[in-house]
């Protein structure tokens, strides 16, 4: 089991939730305290970098290799559905078992 | 670097301010998950998932149903893979509370499946996660079952493929 987190706010998030992801996606960053946070995580030459970036525009951090990403927009062809629960077959009343037994079914 | 086998082992972290393109991101690779037979979870509260991904089922998580009484005591939906859990109405204490038992029964879950020596191929996107792991939260009683997900089981599937047990 995995999971991947998406934050706008770096400096609100728990540190440790941010080392233990293995690969990390670093965008637009804004704001004195998210920028001070980012230097725990981005060497000092990709942080102004990290200031300009447009959007869809990521570093990508794996182990110690940082790269940069151009994500395109996605296009979805199917929306979501809302979710049904499957109904379960309705068991027969007691009326209708007598009706079956009465008719011979 | 196979994308989808490193956010299985390691997880994945966005990070980016507003209009950055980090949802659309989490989209794409939650497609690319989906696409090679994961099963994701997503909980969203910016209800941005709903009008673009490919998720195919989402479910709506009403107020009501969130149990007042206790921390795992919690709602009566349906526990679906592959779908979004639209918890804009929930305030981010019941959203905690009901991401808390998710996890919990997952967890336990896939540790019955492991015994069995099933993989489980499942990824959860926790959108707007400040909200879900603010600072500290994963030292905190109250975010217990939480830090056991995101620390323990990943560790634990590394370990897997370390011994080659995982494929």
């Amino acid at each position: 089991m995995s999971y991947i987190a998406l934050t706008q706010r770096l400096a609100s998030v728990d540190s440790n939730l941010v080392e233990i992801s293995g690969l990390k996606y670093i965008g637009k960053t804004e704001g004195d305290n998210n920028l001070r946070k980012l230097k725990a995580w981005l060497p000092k030459a990709y942080l102004q970098q990290a200031r300009d970036l447009t959007v869809g525009e990521f570093f990508q951090q794996y182990g110690s290799k940082i790269t940069l990403q151009k994500v395109p927009l996605f296009q979805s062809s199917t929306k979501p559905q809302l979710y049904v629960e499957p109904q379960k077959p309705k068991k027969p009343t007691l009326i209708e078992r007598i009706i079956k037994a009465i008719k011979g079914e | 670097m196979n994308l989808v086998e490193t956010i299985l082992n390691e997880c994945c972290f966005i990070s980016g301010g507003r209009r950055s393109g980090k949802t659309n991101l989490g989209i794409l690779l939650v497609d690319q998950l989906l696409k090679n037979g994961v099963q994701v979870k997503v909980i969203d509260s910016s209800r941005q998932w709903l009008k673009r991904s490919s998720v195919p089922y989402y479910v709506k998580v009403p107020l009501s149903r969130i149990s007042r009484y206790g921390l795992f005591a919690i709602w009566d939906l349906p526990n679906v893979w592959n779908c979004i859990y639209d918890c804009s109405r929930l305030t981010t204490v019941q959203m905690r509370e009901f991401v808390q038992g998710m996890m919990q029964h997952d967890f336990q879950e896939a540790v019955i499946l492991d015994e069995q020596g099933v993989r489980v191929k499942a990824c959860y996107v926790l959108e707007e996660c400040q909200n879900l792991i603010p600072n500290s939260a994963l030292r905190s009683y109250s975010f217990q079952e939480i830090s056991r997900f995101v620390t323990q089981k990943p560790s634990h599937a590394t370990w897997l493929c370390k011994e080659g047990i995982l494929a």
